[in-house]
């Protein structure tokens, strides 16, 4: 049973760097006509309030190796199932699946801190903050010593507002972890949104040692700047920025604002009309994620994503759009077509590393669909890879025409 | 040894000394009856006012009515008149809504229904209003504005209202919200700019109960994104208490309509030309420059007040106005939807002019907004300690705010954030006492009972009235009164020993509110004010010295010279 227990704490483990962004947190301030509404599912309708708290002492030494054995022996059947469910799911993006199987857990095991843990991480993730914070706390009321673990705590407590409190987390995080530019990212955004921008900055610059084109703290670096009034600096970072990111709008905005304040009306209007166009994609995007937030698995609204995407010539954003189509799909046609969608984007941008890593995808995901061969011969060719153009032929032979 | 008790009541009594003091006392609205009752024997009820149903099905269920604030009667004291709306079924019967009431102030803060010529007849729905004296008379008249007909309301002569909607050109339909007199052209005449939300209509917007509009997993009424937003309109005043429409030579058929809420007038650029602010619900707020002769250019986005920081557009809803750091020009604020915060445009001359910048976290003013829900604001400085402060209304426009995952609430408490000087401030924690969160909507501050600080009221939508009687202003207070129609505009300045600060006199509330076109100024312990200066917006400037301040208080009155004429400003 220790065993078991273990594979628990290594998955615990592997959900450590979740949740990562912070820049999620628009949500929508109004209601728009013309769709349907989704009733809201059951899973939803449950507050994590309501699973009390029960024995919370059991788990005292549960990451203590030594009484995993001990500890493991109790807990009662089916609790690994549903944790093993629960990380499938969220890996897979399937937040709904993963939060009915945490509070199965949480049914029979009301305390057990690695459904707490997971479930915060999920309710970030479905952009509930306050049950996000409330499952961090409860993880924290039976395992006061793993605050290392609840990074996502310092998240939630910042998309609520409550910056001071976020502040004080990260840097209580960062007294029990060794580095991460994520909490640092937060603490520093903490930081900014109390008015300490020196401080911030300082923070900031931790995290670009360790990732010098790491465009979301550039473009967060820049607007610091500009905040203190070193409007040429901020223009010089934003456009920077915008070089590592070029779909998104913020920099461009910065940039904007920095040569409006410099008195440069003509550039400024010129990256206005820039900002417009990206802002306009980037809500579409925003609007098309948070369709998919619920309900991930609609393959034509991935594949809108992908299209917005490419619009944008940014690498980064492609390459997210695609993965999530990616993850919509499931084997068969609807598998091929984003396979042959992902290949043939990249090969479009003239990106060969990219290709040649979505055809190797191909080739995994669908090495049964003859078509699939088919495509894939044409584009290691394009490649310029011979060989992999003639094995793939033969595949393609082999498997007969569809 | 010491006992339990000896330990725990001396941190109990700690605790209560450091409780900060409430600035209001907060009670619903309650008056007596009609003028022609006797006051001793009609039962005092609450004031409450209606806006549709509680489960707010519609959008135009959902915004509430107007407080508007001023001297109708000419008796020296705040008087009300209170805008509200009507109900689904009356419009479905064609019948017209609540009609607007006047509550006369006897000056000590006791108020009573006005009758007689005070009573206005209702119009279709309610929303807010502007005050100003549009013919010329030195009474304070009054535009109602309406889902349907704006309406002109004429005071004669401090004896009551007289509707004069017709020829009076205004009364196009729409929904209108706020607007503002001002004198856009300088011709000594007042114009007026209304507000503008969206085209509504029953029988084309879906209700709540089509299950269309969804927010957080649960349905809700829909809007206004995706609903047709409405064009806002300036009239000029022709000075005979009628106007024209003068939109086009204004310029607002140069940029996209937004989904207008609230207005502020405020000379930005500090050229003598009264500007305009306003707050468009979730589409980008708007900066009208004024270039002079009824010409205005919309510059937000150059000057950056149209969005946040973020370049993200906001649920702009109401805002305050005021030079909360002290440099000389004001500085904006914006109340906004849940999840997103109030919005402090703080002023700037570092760059090649006076420009703007989201500050809203070095004000400490965002982060408490987040879970809130703001309306009705409002930038002076209630405590009187010299320094501006900020009251901000809460109340979510969905019913549903409470229910899983929403990480909001439908009733909200009120706030104040007390003004630290160099534009920061910090969140009162009691500045309400025990008040109850309220689903509250417009707000209108200004002395209510005389005695020199600043009350006001409050709409909770579906609820009372709520009044607000300022109990801890801790400093002493100057209020200076302007005796002109021409006063709208004006900059009034004051000096006390080495500090000084200044006001724009205007009437526009922020959001379907209006107030008293007067300047209240806290200035601490000082026992004299030693200069007040007023710019008119002719050109003229007044001068008082040595303002004696007696109980705390003062207050001058001063009329325009016909002399003593400076360079325009």
């Amino acid at each position: 049973m220790s065993s078991r227990v273990l594979s628990t704490a290594v998955l615990v483990l592997a959900l450590l760097c979740l949740p990562t962004e912070l820049s999620n947190a628009a949500l929508q301030s109004g209601a728009r006509p013309g769709g349907v509404a989704l009733e809201l599912p059951e899973v939803l309708r449950q507050r994590p309030q309501d699973f009390p708290s029960a024995q919370p002492e059991r788990w005292a030494r549960f990451f203590d190796p030594a009484a995993q054995a001990e500890i493991g022996a109790t807990l009662a059947p089916g609790v690994l199932d549903g944790m093993r469910i629960a990380e499938s799911a969220y890996a897979q993006e399937l937040f709904l699946v993963g939060l009915e199987a945490l509070h199965s857990v949480l049914l029979v095991e009301p305390d057990f801190p690695p459904a707490w843990l997971v479930a915060g991480a999920t309710y970030w993730r479905l952009r509930r903050y306050g049950d996000a914070l409330y499952a961090y706390d409860r993880f924290l009321a039976v395992a006061p010593d793993q605050i290392a673990r609840t990074h996502g705590r310092g998240h939630a407590l910042y998309t609520l507002g409550r910056y001071l409190e976020a502040k004080e987390h990260y840097l209580a995080v960062l007294e029990h972890t060794d580095q991460s530019a994520q909490i640092r990212l937060g603490l520093a955004l903490a930081e900014l949104r109390l008015g300490e921008s020196e401080a911030a900055l300082k923070h900031l610059d931790q995290v670009l040692e360790g990732a010098p084109d790491d465009a979301e703290a550039l473009a967060w670096r820049a607007q610091m700047l500009f905040d203190l009034g070193h409007t040429a600096e901020a223009l010089e970072g934003a456009r920077r920025a915008a070089q590592h990111s070029p779909g998104d709008p913020r920099p461009v905005w910065i940039a904007m604002e920095a040569l409006f304040e410099l008195g440069r009306d003509d550039e400024a209007q010129r990256e206005e009309k820039r900002w417009r166009v990206l802002e306009r994609s980037a809500a579409d995007r925003r609007a098309i994620e948070g369709r998919l937030l619920l309900h991930p698995r609609q393959p034509h609204l991935a594949r809108q994503l992908v299209e917005n995407a490419v619009a944008t010539k940014d690498v980064g954003l492609i390459g997210a759009a695609l993965g999530r189509l990616r993850a919509s799909t499931s084997p068969g046609e609807s598998a091929l077509s984003a396979c042959v969608l992902a290949v043939e984007t990249w090969l479009g941008l003239g990106a060969q590393d990219e290709a040649r890593r979505a055809a190797l995808d191909m080739e995994r995901r669908c090495a049964s669909e003859p078509a699939a061969w088919q495509r894939l011969a044409v584009y290691w060719a394009a490649l310029g890879d011979l060989e992999r153009a003639e094995r793939a032929q033969q595949r393609y032979r082999d498997l007969g025409p569809p | 040894m010491r006992t339990l008790a000896s330990l725990l009541i001396p941190l109990l009594t700690t605790g209560v000394q450091d409780a900060p003091k409430p600035l209001f006392r907060a009670a619903p609205f309650e008056v007596a009856g009609a003028a022609d009752a006797s006051l001793e024997s009609v039962p005092r009820h609450a004031v409450r006012t209606t806006s549709g149903s509680p489960e707010k099905n519609w959008i135009i269920e959902v915004n509430g009515g107007g407080l508007l604030l001023g001297d109708f009667d000419g008796e020296g004291s705040i008087d009300l008149l209170l805008v509200e709306g009507s109900t689904v079924e009356r419009v479905a019967e064609d019948l017209p809504g609540e009609p607007p009431r006047v509550f006369l102030n006897d000056g000590a803060g006791d108020f009573r229904l006005a009758g007689g010529a005070w009573e206005i007849a209702a119009g279709r729905w309610g929303t807010g209003g502007a005050l100003g004296d549009v013919n010329g008379d030195g009474t304070l008249d009054a535009v109602v504005l309406e889902w349907g007909p704006d309406r002109l309301l004429i005071n004669d002569g401090g004896k009551g209202f007289v509707e004069r909607t017709k020829d009076s050109g205004l009364g196009t339909g729409g929904w209108s919200t706020s607007a503002a007199f001002l004198d856009a052209d300088q011709d000594g005449v007042l114009d007026l700019f209304v507000v503008r939300y969206l085209e509504f209509d029953f029988a084309t917007i879906p209700s709540r109960a089509s299950r269309e509009c969804v927010w957080k997993g649960h349905p809700v009424m829909c809007g206004p994104e995706g609903l047709t937003p409405s064009a806002d309109a300036f009239y000029r005043g022709n000075g005979d208490g009628t106007f024209h429409d003068a939109s086009d030579t204004f310029g607002l058929g140069a940029v996209e309509p937004g989904y207008g809420l609230g207005v502020v007038t405020v000379d930005i650029d500090r050229d003598g030309r009264t500007d305009l602010y306003v707050s468009n619900d979730s589409t980008p707020n708007h900066l009208w420059r004024n270039l002079g002769e009824g010409k205005f250019e919309e510059v937000g986005l150059a000057l950056g007040v149209a969005l946040d920081a973020n370049g993200r557009e906001q649920a702009g809803m109401g805002i305050a106005v005021g030079d909360a750091d002290g440099d000389g020009h004001a500085d904006l604020f914006v109340t906004n939807f849940s999840g997103e915060h109030n919005a402090f445009y703080r002023s700037s001359t570092r760059g090649a002019r006076v420009r703007y910048s989201d500050r809203s976290h070095a004000s400490r003013l965002a982060g408490p907004s987040v879970p809130r829900l703001g309306w009705g604001t409002q930038m002076a400085d209630f405590d009187q300690d010299g320094e501006l402060d900020l009251v901000v209304i809460n109340g979510h426009v969905y019913p549903q705010a409470g229910a899983p995952g929403t990480d909001t609430m439908y009733a909200q408490p009120a706030q104040v954030f007390a003004g630290r000087g160099a534009g920061r401030f910090d969140e009162h924690p009691s500045a309400f006492g025990a008040a109850p969160p309220i689903v509250g909507r417009a707000s209108a501050f200004a002395d209510l009972d005389g005695d020199g600080d600043l009350d006001g009221f409050a709409i909770e939508v579906d609820g009372a009235v709520w009044r607000y009687e300022n109990v801890g202003a801790s400093g002493h207070a100057l209020l200076v009164e302007l005796g002109s129609v021409r006063s709208l505009g004006a900059r009034v300045e004051v000096w006390v020993q080495e500090r000084a600060w200044w006001r724009e006199v205007s009437t526009a509330g922020g959001f379907q509110s209006a107030l008293p076109a007067s300047a209240h100024f806290g200035i601490g312990a000082a026992q004299k004010v030693d200069r007040v200066r007023i710019q008119w917006p002719s050109g003229a400037v007044s001068e008082v010295l040595d303002v004696p301040v007696r109980r705390g208080f003062a207050r001058v009155r001063i009329e325009e010279p016909a002399v003593s004429k400076e360079e325009p400003r």
